[in-house]
């Protein structure tokens, strides 16, 4: 029986059936998220200040920078931006492809599990047990837990696409069947006790680190723009073909990026090579996303100022254009022997997971829950300050990190230049990188207490509610 | 080369046959015949296409003013 013939005889659901299915199971991966992302922020917190005030919080072995520091990183990706990148994603998918989110007790069971998987591996990186490879210090238990989870969520995808009511699949639904298909992989392949001499893990560490950003949280970000964007401006995109053209070269060219880290290692010269060209060729599909975004936002700007999400989506947007060029740039031998080990690098990433992804979640979050729980949000005035103070915060981050990045690694590179000289000179600048976590901080802040006003309702509500009006008047509800 | 090396070489390949193998799904199951409808598919009869959702921030007055400036360009 033909897929179409097959959709006719199928229920067909209105949006508020959808969003009521999916009230629950989406809240609980977002709420789980969030509070992730509080532990995450105070850990970063910590760890930043840490930087120029060494001794501060050093007696306790538990609060050593070694343990914060890799902590606030695997609280930040497995908790925060999985966590919720996979609420957003079944929500869209369910949104999408007009069927509700499939299995979801089991994603609920799923959910509290990877909690409990975070929290206990959580206790061991604090007490000392941490695998001490970056993105991967949660020991193998952990990590094969947390798998197994978005397995769980993977077969809740892979069941909305079987039973669909639709024929032709969006763009955003590619990237998401993609992103949860690809993450398994490379949990499972990275967890194998089989890469144990040093050259070998490193390779498979990169392998890992820069997939986890490319093959799981990039997908989940930019199915969330191509939705979200069409959808505030009440315009489609501007060129379907060119959004999966921007898809497939992702699937193509992406997955063997992850080895440029590891320029001048003892690793074949021909694996790194390979990396770097495939990291020139990311510049095909980072562009055409960009110019696909942008000319459908173009002559619709002022919408950006009377929309939240659209501000968070627009934001993450561009740094994914400016993260991707960036990143396609310092795989090239010549530049990676100026900023490797220096600060470049670390504010590189965080413009990938702080102004792409965890900007777009942002925006995500403010067009979703309204919609699923059915309340508004409290105070405009407060989402501005979200925006802004996060956006200056990570604004001031990159900057001041990158800048001092390239003289820090010119002058590692100059034999006359004594290496502490190369440490003290970036002091300044840590503590602007403490200043600029205090502010998102407080934005994340202004953020959990929105979704508290909005989720628990404590103290009076607003006599006037009126985001729900707009909200009321566009759904006609 | 070692297992492990093996193993990533294997596993990069994995996922580029993969995209390729779900490449050719998607071509011969007319998933780009009608590139046109693709961009069209966020959009429905509840939510349809020319209409803003999510301008939060707007004052009531100036949504009002904008609805009206709208509906007098039909």
């Amino acid at each position: 029986m033909s897929q179409a013939k097959k959709s006719k005889q199928r229920k067909e659901f209105n949006v508020a059936d959808l969003d009521r299915k999916a009230r629950y199971v989406v809240l609980f991966l977002i709420l789980s998220g969030v509070f992730w992302l509080l532990f995450g922020t105070l850990l970063a917190l910590v760890a930043s200040i840490k930087m120029h005030l060494p001794d501060w919080l050093g007696s306790a072995g538990w609060l050593t920078f070694g343990r914060v520091r890799p902590l606030h990183l695997n609280v930040m990706v497995y908790g925060w931006a999985s966590l919720t990148g996979a609420g957003v994603s079944l929500w869209m998918l369910s949104r999408l492809l007009k069927v509700p989110i499939p299995l979801r007790g089991y994603i609920i069971v799923a959910g509290a599990i990877w909690n409990i998987a975070l929290l206990v591996g959580s206790i061991q990186i604090l007490a000392g047990f941490s695998r001490g490879i970056e993105w991967l210090e949660f020991p193998v238990s952990t990590m094969v837990v947390i798998v197994l989870c978005v397995i769980i969520m993977a077969r809740s995808v892979i069941v909305m696409v079987m039973t669909r009511s639709v024929k032709q699949l969006y763009v955003s639904v590619w990237y998401i069947i993609a992103a949860f298909v690809w993450f398994p992989l490379l949990g499972l392949v990275s967890s194998f006790p089989i890469f144990d001499t040093p050259t070998v893990q490193a390779g498979m560490n990169w392998w890992y680190a820069h997939n986890a950003l490319g093959l799981w949280f990039t997908p989940i970000g930019l199915a969330a723009a191509y939705y979200f964007i069409p959808k505030v401006l009440g315009r489609p995109i501007y060129s379907y073909g060119l959004s999966l053209l921007g898809f497939w070269g992702l699937a193509l060219f992406y997955n063997w990026n992850g080895f440029h880290h590891l320029i001048g290692s003892p690793l074949p010269t021909w694996f790194i090579t390979i990396s770097i060209a495939a990291s020139v060729m990311m510049i095909i599909p980072v562009v055409v996303v960009a110019v696909n975004h942008h000319m459908t936002v173009v002559g619709s700007f002022s919408a950006v100022t009377y929309s939240p999400t659209l501000r968070f989506v627009v934001f993450a947007a561009m740094s994914y254009t400016f993260v991707s060029l960036q990143g396609s740039m310092q795989a090239l031998r010549s530049v990676n022997e100026v900023i490797h080990f220096t600060h470049f690098v670390i504010a590189h990433a965080h413009i990938g997971m702080y102004a792409f992804v965890t900007m777009m979640l942002f925006g995500a979050c403010y067009y979703i829950l309204p919609r699923i729980t059915l309340r508004e949000w409290h105070s405009k005035k407060l989402i501005k300050w979200h925006f802004w103070l996060t956006a200056i915060g990570i604004i001031i981050y990159a900057g001041a990190l990158q800048g001092i990045g390239i003289f820090q690694g010119f002058s590692m590179n100059d034999p006359d230049v004594p290496f502490t000289d190369t440490v003290t000179m970036t002091i300044p600048y840590l503590i602007a990188r403490s200043v600029s976590g205090i502010l998102m901080s407080a934005g994340h802040l202004i953020f959990v207490w929105l979704l508290i006003r909005m989720v628990f309702q404590p103290g009076e509500q607003p006599e006037t509610p009126l985001i729900w009006e707009k909200i009321r008047k566009e759904f006609a509800l | 080369m070692s297992t492990g090396a093996v193993i990533l070489v294997l596993s990069s390949l994995l996922i580029i046959s993969g995209g390729l193998a779900l490449f050719l799904w998607a071509f011969f199951n007319g998933q780009f015949d009608n590139i046109r409808k693709g961009s069209m598919l966020p959009f429905d009869d509840e939510e349809p296409a020319g209409k803003r959702t999510d301008q939060i921030f707007m004052d009531k007055e100036e949504g009002e003013a904008q609805e009206r400036e709208s509906s007098e360009k039909k």
